[in-house]
């Protein structure tokens, strides 16, 4: 997940030879259907959950079984070539794959995959009763932010999926929306019921990052971070909590507040 | 998918009783499907070229050697389609580097095509040690720790005789090569298609097989190999485009992998149609295929047992068989019979040799015998037809 790599550390005027721990970053080319789907930046790990949350959240797919077959290819092996990290591909078969392949558009477009067609105003509302405490709320999100990558490099989110037995996955990439799409295609891929879970974030929340914990029925998203007046419109109308700037004793609960209480004053 | 509910899949069945599945099975619908699918929506040619046919028909050709792999338990080994088991047999027979005095050991009860590539590495001189069972077909396995000695290089024997039924010891075989340093290859043509097979368990080093006699169609056959350092000893019948890392005009660098095998355009949709004939078969279930095959063979067996001037041969229980069951009827040829059998009651079955001569002549049978092999669609119906049908016809002598 990171390199030691060579730096000059400067603190006042001078200039030191030193070396820092700096975060992996691959791009990955998606093809669904023998169409080129996206290339995300992506860090080199879980690529099977990232592929699957992505294809999920981008309505590609509506359950695990529609993928038919998932291959990973790692390139650069031929003629001698040393393994170069950077050429790393996923191609995917959905259960019926003809008609993207015949359509004559690519489905998906855009690089670092931020890019996406689902319209914003058709998207699905949360289904869910889930409520949940703040005490919780402050318990996973510590529990999220522990790592090591992260103090190492300095470079990295971190995603948690946190169900009503406690932690399912934290999962860090150098991209949110590849980490939520990583927690969501490991949820996937292990029968998650995510209408009883919390997402939990180190970084901001975008509308982005909300459209995909519509898509997967995910009634609360918290992250350390800011969220957006997009986000916060789209969280009111799906019946989303959302619940920015988390730290120590304090929170800012911008939407489905009802999703919240407070165990102390009940 | 139970047995009984595989019947819609097959058309001929309808109007015909197909007991020779041991020379080829018959197709089911499904099978059928995915090959037209692909010549109908993504013929493309495979691991060339980036278009989304390529791509689509590419992953389909990998996905095939992957369930074709898992079919049979052999995932850490390298899986090579060829056109059949014979060709599969003739690429380990003339891609091992042989040197006079390599001995291979083999048995008189082999088809053909696991005989004639042994018999002709004569010519290398390598020496052919081969073994002759008992009466009823069956090897005892001190015959082979006799005949595999430290200087064996090799040892090919069939999983099951596709004249006699019998189902041979391949797991002792296996120790036996194991401890004495050899190759062990078997013929899985009849074993595959009828029961769970485990290359990985059974620990041969090469398993054959055609995809013809397992529901998938003709002209598709599997070399497995055990593991990555095998392969790289076996050199290439054919090879070309696709077997490459490189080409100069001084020489060329081989691929690993199965490609390294596949030279030139495979057969692609007959691969994509063995992949799903293999998922055909999983969906039913290997034991439970097994358990339908023995509950016809039972039958079969005790009702041509009780009929005069019959004769059946190999092993008169279900154990350590499978359903194929040779017999001949006193005085009347073989291939007499199969010819009344056919146009009486549409029962059709195999006659003569069955590409096992040496076989024949040891078990003396001077026209060979006639063939019943049993498959999936095969109903307890029919076999009471065939019993009822040999009896008439035994009442002729």
């Amino acid at each position: 997940m990171y390199s030691t790599v060579p730096c000059i550390k400067s603190d006042n005027e001078s200039m030191i030879p030193s070396s820092h721990d700096v975060v992996m970053e691959v791009p990955l080319a998606v093809f669904v259907n023998g169409r080129h789907a996206l290339t995300a930046m992506i860090s080199p790990t879980m690529l099977e959950e990232f592929v699957t949350g992505f294809l999920y959240t981008e309505k590609i797919i509506n359950k695990l079984e529609d993928i038919e077959s998932l291959r990973i290819e790692e390139k650069g092996e031929k003629r001698g070539e040393e393994k170069s990290p950077g050429t790393l591909s996923v191609s995917v078969l959905t259960k019926n794959p003809f008609s993207i392949m015949l359509s004559s558009k690519t489905v998906l477009s855009g690089c670092g995959g931020d890019t996406s067609y689902v319209d914003a105003d058709r998207l699905p509302k949360i289904q869910s009763d889930m409520v949940t405490e703040l005490s919780t709320i402050k318990k996973i999100m510590k529990e999220t932010l522990v790592s090591d990558l992260h103090t190492r490099t300095g470079g990295i989110h971190i995603v948690g999926l946190f169900g009503p037995d406690g932690k399912i996955c934290v999962i860090e990439d150098i991209g949110r929306h590849n980490a939520l799409d990583k927690v969501i295609g490991y949820g996937l891929k292990h029968g998650v019921d995510f209408s009883r879970t919390i997402v939990t974030c180190s970084g901001r929340l975008s509308s982005e990052m909300v459209r995909k914990c519509l898509v997967a029925n995910i009634p609360i998203i918290a992250s350390r971070g800011a969220t957006t007046t997009l986000a916060i419109s789209m969280g009111e109308q799906a019946g989303l909590a959302i619940i920015g700037f988390v730290r120590s004793q304090k929170m800012n609960i911008y939407t489905g507040v009802e999703r919240i209480k407070n165990q102390e004053y009940a | 998918m139970k047995i009984e509910d595989c019947m819609a899949d097959f058309q001929i069945p309808q109007h015909l009783h197909y007991m020779d599945s041991a020379a080829t099975s018959l197709i089911p619908e499904p099978v059928i499907a995915s090959m037209n699918e692909y010549d109908r929506q993504y013929r493309a040619n495979v691991g060339r070229g980036m278009h989304r046919l390529t791509r689509v028909a590419t992953q389909r050709y990998q996905d095939a050697h992957d369930s074709i792999s898992s079919f049979i338990g052999g995932n850490k080994g390298t899986t090579v389609f060829t056109k059949n088991t014979t060709e599969a047999i003739n690429m380990v027979a003339a891609g091992l580097e042989w040197q006079p005095g390599d001995r291979v050991v083999t048995t008189i009860a082999e088809h053909h095509s696991n005989l004639l590539p042994w018999l002709r590495l004569r010519q290398k001189g390598v020496e052919i040690v081969i073994v002759r069972p008992g009466p009823d077909g069956i090897f005892d396995i001190d015959i082979f720790d006799e005949a595999i000695t430290a200087d064996t290089r090799l040892v090919a024997v069939s999983h099951v005789s596709n004249v006699l039924g019998t189902v041979q010891p391949v797991h002792e075989i296996a120790a036996t090569c194991k401890e004495q340093g050899a190759y062990f290859l078997v013929d899985g043509a009849q074993s595959v298609p009828h029961f769970p097979v485990s290359a990985q368990h059974m620990g041969c080093d090469f398993l054959c097989f055609s995809g013809h006699k397992m529901l998938g169609p003709t002209g598709t056959g599997v070399l497995w190999m055990r593991n990555a350092a095998i392969s790289p000893l076996i050199s290439p019948l054919i090879i070309g485009g696709g077997t490459v890392d490189d080409v100069t005009t001084e020489g060329y660098t081989l691929t690993g992998g199965y490609q390294r095998f596949e030279g030139g355009t495979p057969n692609i949709s007959g691969a994509i149609g063995l992949a799903q004939a293999a998922k055909y078969l999983e969906s039913l279930g290997m034991d439970a295929i097994c358990r339908h095959e023995q509950k016809l063979t039972k039958r079969l067996l005790s009702g041509l047992a009780n009929i005069d001037h019959v004769t059946v041969y190999g092993p008169h229980n279900i154990k350590n068989r499978i359903g194929v069951v040779s017999f001949i009827i006193d005085r009347i040829h073989p291939h007499e019979i199969a010819y009344l059998l056919d146009e009486r009651v549409s029962i059709l079955v195999r006659s003569g040799d069955h590409c096992c001569i040496p076989l024949m002549r040891y078990l003396g049978f001077e026209n060979g015998t006639v063939r019943a092999s049993l498959y999936l669609y095969n109903t307890l119906e029919e076999i009471d037809l065939l019993i009822e049908t040999i009896e008439e016809i035994a009442r002729m002598v």
